[in-house]
C-alpha cells in the first residue's frame, strides 16, 4: 500500500517516484530490525536516483541483518502541496512509513544550494528544522557527502556529520547508536558517546567563536566538553578500494533516472591537483579496483538489474592505470550481451578513439574538452595539465575520423584571470573551427558544431584557492558578454546562471551563521534552490544584506601575473599574511595540509605546475592514510 | 513442447505497477528479459532494440488482466520455458497469464483486439447513481462530448463506442468500449459524460481492464 492515497497519486507528475516497490528495493520486517535509517537526498527522485554513493551504502547498511535502510527523496512540488493540504509526512519508499519514527535521518550533501531542501525535507517529515528544537524521540539527523567538509553553515540543522568514506565509519555509528540504545542512554549521551567515533563531528558539542568585529575565530569544544571530543575532526578514509565493500545489486527504478545505468566506481579520488577543484583534495588520496573485481562486478551488476549499459565512474576516466584491461574485458562481456558501455571524461588519443569504436554506438557527433582556461599562463595557474596542442591533436584525430561536433568547457573567474584570458576562449573555440575547416581541405563538409560551454568558478573549502574572493556579479556579467560578443553566431554558447553561482560561493565558505540564511531563506521560498525555476535570487540576496557577515569571503589576487610580471615582495608578504589567517573550517583534517595550500596557492601565482602524484609526490599530507597512490610503486 | 520464434505473453499488471508509465513499463519487461538471459532478437539499424511489440498502453492508474506482448527470439524457444524464465524476473505485480506461439503470417497486436472490457470503481453522494447513470445510457441516442486530442478538442458522438454497460454483484460499473484501429474510447470519459446527461456527480475510485476481444 503506497504512503500517498491513490487520488493524489492520480494527480501529480510521475507518481511511480513515490510508490516504491523497485526491482532490488529492500524490505525488511521493522519487528527484526534495530536501527532504521532513512537515507535522504534533498532533491528529486530521478537526480538522487543517479546517485551512485546513496546506492552503494544503501547496499551497505542493508547488509547488516539488524539495520534498514530506506530511500527518500524530495517530493517534486506538486505532490508537496498535496502533502501539506493532506497533512502527509515526509515517507520512505520502502515501507511507505513516515521518517519521523525512524532512529536516523540521514542525507548525502552533493551540492551547497540543495541546503534549503534539506530544511524543507525535515519540516515535511514533521520535524523542527534546527537540532536544538528536536525532541529526544527524534530521530538523529545525520549527514555525509563532499559538501559537508566545510559542515559549519549548516550544524545547526544536524545532529552528526560523518566526515570521510561512509562505507568506513557509517556502519560503525549505527553499531554504537544500537549499543547504546540497548543501554537505555539518552539521546545527548548517545551523541557524546558517538563523537568519541574518528572522523564523527558533533557540532552541538562545539561552538563558533568570533571576535567583537564578527569576525571568525575558531570552531571549538564547548567549555564543559573540552578533553571529552577531539579538538579537530580528522577524515576517515578507506585506505584501499579494492578489498573494500563492493556493490552486487542496485536498485532499479521505475521511473527513469538521470544516470540510469550499471555504475562501477574505477578509482576514488585524483592523482591530478587542480587548483580549482574541491573533489581532486578531499577524496585523496587516489585508489583504484583491480580490473579482475570490476569485471566481477560488473557481470553480478548485469544480471540483477538487467540494465543495458554500464558506464565507469571515476574524476578522470584516463587516470585509470588499467584502462585497456578493463575495457578490454568489458567489451568482450557486454559485445555478447547487447550492453553499451559509456566512458565519461575520456582523453581523445588513438587509444580512446580506436575504443570508442569497438563499443560502437557512439553517435559522432559530440565531443567535450574541459580546457577549463583559456590560455596556457592561467591554465598552469589553476595547474590544468593540458594544452592547446593537446586539444588540437585531439581534435584533429576526432575530425579525421568523422566527428563534428566539440564542446568546450571553459571556466570564468579564476583568480588572476585577465579580459585577455576571457577573450582566449573565443580565439580558441574559432582555431578549433578553423582547424575543420583545414582538415577539410575544400570538400563540401557538415557544418561543425562547437559550444562553448562557461561555469563561473566558485572558490571552495579545501582548495589552493579557498582564500580567493570571487568576482562580482557584475563582472560575471561582463565577462560572460565579452566571450559571447567575441564568439558571435557561428558558435554555440551555454553558461550556467551567474545567480546561481553567487549564492553557491556565499554557502561553500560560509561558517555557523549561514544557517540563519539558510533558515530565511527557506522560509520565504520553501526549498529547491538547484532548480533555476524555483531559485529566488533576490530572496538570497536580502536575506543575506539583512544579517551580513556570514562566512569567509576571500580577498581579491592581482590579475594577470607570472612571468608577465613577477609579484612584488611587499605583495607576497601581503599573500603571505592573508592565506594564514583562520578559517571555518581548520578544525577539520582532510589529509591534506593547510600548508600544502598555502604552498600550492603561491606557486598559483607564479604559474608553477605541480607534477600528479604518480610523477612525483608533492607531500600534500594525504600519505598519513597509507593507502591508494601514496603507497608501493604508485 | 514445440520451439518458435514468436510468441504472443498475456499477462496481469497489478496494484505495484499500476502508476508505471507505459514507457517505463516497457523497459521492466525488456530488463526482466535480459536478467532471464532469454536470447530476444534486437532491430537492426543505429540503436539496436529488443524485438517487443505491445499492445495498446494501459493508461497510468488502472490496473488489468489483459495485457499483451509479442516477442520475436533469436534463438527458438519452447514457449513453457520462456514464461517460466520470464516469471521468474518480472516483479511480483506482473504476472504471466498465458502464452501463444506465434506462426507468420499473424494478425499483428494492435490489430487483434477492437474492444476493452472495463471494471469501474465509483462512488457518489447520489445513492441512487448506478439507476441514473444507467438510465441515461439506455434512454440516449446519442452522446455527444468533447474529445481532446493532439490538433485540439472536437465534439464526437461516443454512444456508438460503447458495447455494453451493466453494475456487477459488487456495484461496479462494468462497460465495454472501443479500443482498436476502429475508434477508442477511455471508461474515465464514458463514465463523466454519461454522470454529465444523468447530471449527477460521480468520482472513479479505480479502473480495472479485465477482457479483450
Amino acid at each position: 500500500m503506497s504512503y500517498i492515497p491513490d487520488r493524489i497519486l492520480m494527480e501529480v507528475e510521475k507518481p511511480a517516484r513515490y510508490t516504491g516497490g523497485e526491482l532490488n528495493a529492500v524490505v525488511k520486517d521493522k519487528a527484526d530490525v534495530d536501527v532504521r535509517f532513512a537515507f535522504c537526498f534533498a532533491d528529486s527522485y530521478e537526480i538522487g536516483m543517479s546517485h551512485l554513493g546513496m546506492k552503494l551504502l544503501y547496499e551497505l547498511l542493508n547488509s547488516y541483518p539488524r539495520f534498514w535502510c530506506e530511500r527518500v527523496f524530495a517530493p517534486w512540488p506538486d505532490l508537496e502541496a498535496k502533502m501539506r493540504e493532506n497533512g502527509l509526512k515526509l515517507f520512505a519508499l520502502e515501507s511507505q512509513e513516515e521518517i519521523r519514527n525512524f532512529d536516523f535521518i540521514g542525507f548525502t550533501l552533493q551540492y551547497e544550494l540543495s541546503y534549503t531542501s534539506i530544511l524543507n525535507m525535515l519540516d515535511l517529515a514533521g520535524l523542527p528544522v534546527f537540532a536544538r528544537d528536536r525532541g529526544e524521540d527524534a530521530p538523529i539527523v545525520i549527514g555525509g557527502g563532499p559538501s559537508c567538509m566545510n559542515p559549519e553553515p549548516i550544524a545547526d540543522f544536524f545532529d552528526v556529520f560523518n566526515l570521510g568514506d561512509g562505507e568506513e565509519m557509517l556502519p560503525e555509528i549505527l553499531l554504537k547508536y544500537a549499543e547504546c540504545r540497548k543501554k537505555g542512554m539518552t539521546k545527548h549521551e548517545i551523541l557524546l558517546a558517538l563523537s568519541q567515533i574518528p572522523g564523527v563531528y558533533i557540532p552541538a558539542l562545539y561552538g563558533a567563536e568570533f571576535d567583537e568585529n564578527g569576525d571568525f575565530l575558531r570552531v571549538a569544544p564547548k567549555e564543559e566538553y573540552k578533553g571529552l571530543v577531539p579538538e579537530t575532526i580528522s577524515r576517515r578514509v578507506l585506505p584501499e578500494l579494492e578489498g573494500a565493500f563492493m556493490m552486487k545489486k542496485q536498485v532499479v527504478p521505475y521511473v527513469e533516472a538521470i544516470h540510469d545505468r550499471i555504475m562501477l566506481e574505477i578509482f576514488r579520488g585524483c592523482v591530478r591537483g587542480c587548483r580549482f577543484c574541491q573533489a581532486g583534495y578531499i577524496y585523496r588520496p587516489a585508489r583504484e579496483r583491480t580490473p579482475a573485481s570490476l569485471l566481477e562486478a560488473a557481470r553480478s551488476l548485469s544480471e540483477t538489474t538487467g540494465y543495458e549499459e554500464i558506464s565507469l565512474l571515476s574524476l578522470a576516466t584516463d587516470d585509470y592505470t588499467c584502462l585497456k584491461e578493463l575495457t578490454d574485458g568489458l567489451i568482450e562481456y557486454t559485445g555478447s550481451s547487447h550492453m553499451n558501455i559509456s566512458l565519461p571524461s575520456l582523453r581523445i588519443d588513438s587509444f580512446s578513439l580506436d575504443l570508442m569504436e569497438k563499443i560502437s554506438k557512439v553517435r559522432k557527433s559530440g565531443l567535450t574538452f574541459a580546457l577549463e582556461a583559456g590560455t596556457q599562463r592561467l591554465r598552469d595557474v589553476i595547474n590544468k595539465g593540458i594544452s592547446e596542442e593537446d586539444l588540437f591533436r585531439s581534435a584533429r584525430l576526432a575530425f579525421e575520423n568523422g566527428y563534428y561536433g566539440v564542446k568546450l568547457y571553459f571556466m570564468i573567474g579564476l583568480p588572476t584571470e585577465t579580459d585577455e584570458d576571457v577573450l582566449a576562449i573565443a580565439a580558441t573555440a574559432r582555431k578549433v573551427r578553423d582547424l575543420y575547416y583545414e582538415l577539410s581541405e575544400g570538400r563540401k563538409v557538415k557544418a561543425p558544431q562547437i559550444t562553448v560551454s562557461v561555469s563561473t568558478f566558485v572558490p571552495k573549502a579545501f582548495t589552493p584557492f579557498q582564500w580567493t574572493k570571487q568576482i562580482s556579479y557584475e563582472e560575471i556579467k561582463r565577462k560572460l558578454r565579452l566571450i559571447k560578443d567575441a564568439l558571435g553566431p557561428k558558435y554555440g554558447f551555454s553558461w550556467q546562471d551567474p545567480e546561481l553561482s553567487v549564492v553557491e560561493n556565499i554557502l561553500a565558505r560560509a561558517d555557523r551563521r549561514a544557517s540563519r540564511l539558510i533558515y530565511n531563506v527557506w522560509k520565504r521560498t520553501g526549498g529547491f534552490d538547484s532548480w533555476s525555476e524555483f531559485f529566488k535570487y533576490d530572496v538570497w540576496l536580502e536575506e543575506k544584506a539583512r544579517l551580513g557577515k556570514v562566512g569567509y569571503e576571500g580577498f581579491e589576487v592581482k590579475e594577470g601575473g607570472f612571468p608577465d610580471s613577477v609579484l612584488s615582495d611587499e605583495l607576497r608578504e601581503d599573500y603571505l599574511e592573508r592565506i594564514s589567517c583562520v578559517l571555518p573550517w581548520d578544525f577539520v583534517d582532510i589529509g591534506v595540509t593547510k600548508k600544502f595550500m598555502q604552498r600550492e596557492f603561491m606557486k598559483a601565482l607564479s604559474c608553477e605546475i605541480t607534477p600528479d602524484c604518480r610523477t612525483k609526490c608533492s607531500g600534500c599530507g594525504a600519505a598519513v592514510y597509507g593507502g591508494g597512490v601514496c603507497v608501493g610503486d604508485r | 513442447m514445440a520451439t518458435a520464434e514468436i510468441f504472443r505473453v498475456s499477462y496481469s499488471r497489478g496494484d505495484g505497477v499500476k502508476f508505471v508509465s507505459h514507457l517505463d513499463f516497457v523497459k521492466v519487461f525488456e530488463r526482466a528479459l535480459r536478467r532471464a538471459c532469454v536470447d530476444v532478437a534486437f532491430s537492426n539499424g543505429f540503436n539496436p532494440r529488443m524485438e517487443l511489440v505491445f499492445g495498446n498502453p494501459l493508461p497510468v492508474g488502472f490496473t488489468s488482466d489483459a495485457e499483451f506482448v509479442d516477442i520475436t527470439l533469436a534463438t527458438p524457444m519452447d514457449g513453457e520455458t520462456l514464461a517460466s524464465k520470464l516469471a521468474g524476473e518480472l516483479p511480483e505485480s506482473i504476472k504471466i497469464n498465458g502464452i501463444q506461439a506465434l506462426e507468420k503470417p499473424y494478425v499483428k497486436i494492435l490489430a487483434s483486439f477492437s474492444k476493452s472490457v472495463y471494471r469501474v470503481t465509483l462512488e457518489s453522494q447520489d445513492p441512487d447513481f448506478r439507476e441514473k447513470l444507467t438510465d441515461a445510457y439506455e434512454k440516449c441516442d446519442s452522446l455527444v462530448t468533447l474529445k481532446k486530442s493532439k490538433s485540439g478538442e472536437k465534439e464526437v458522438d461516443i454512444k456508438p463506442l460503447i458495447y455494453g454497460f451493466s453494475f456487477d454483484g459488487n456495484g461496479d460499473l462494468i462497460i465495454k468500449t472501443a479500443s482498436g484501429p476502429e475508434g477508442n474510447l477511455r471508461p474515465e470519459l464514458a463514465v463523466s459524460t454519461l454522470a454529465d446527461a444523468a447530471d449527477i456527480r460521480v468520482t472513479i475510485i479505480h479502473v480495472h481492464k479485465t477482457a479483450v476481444e
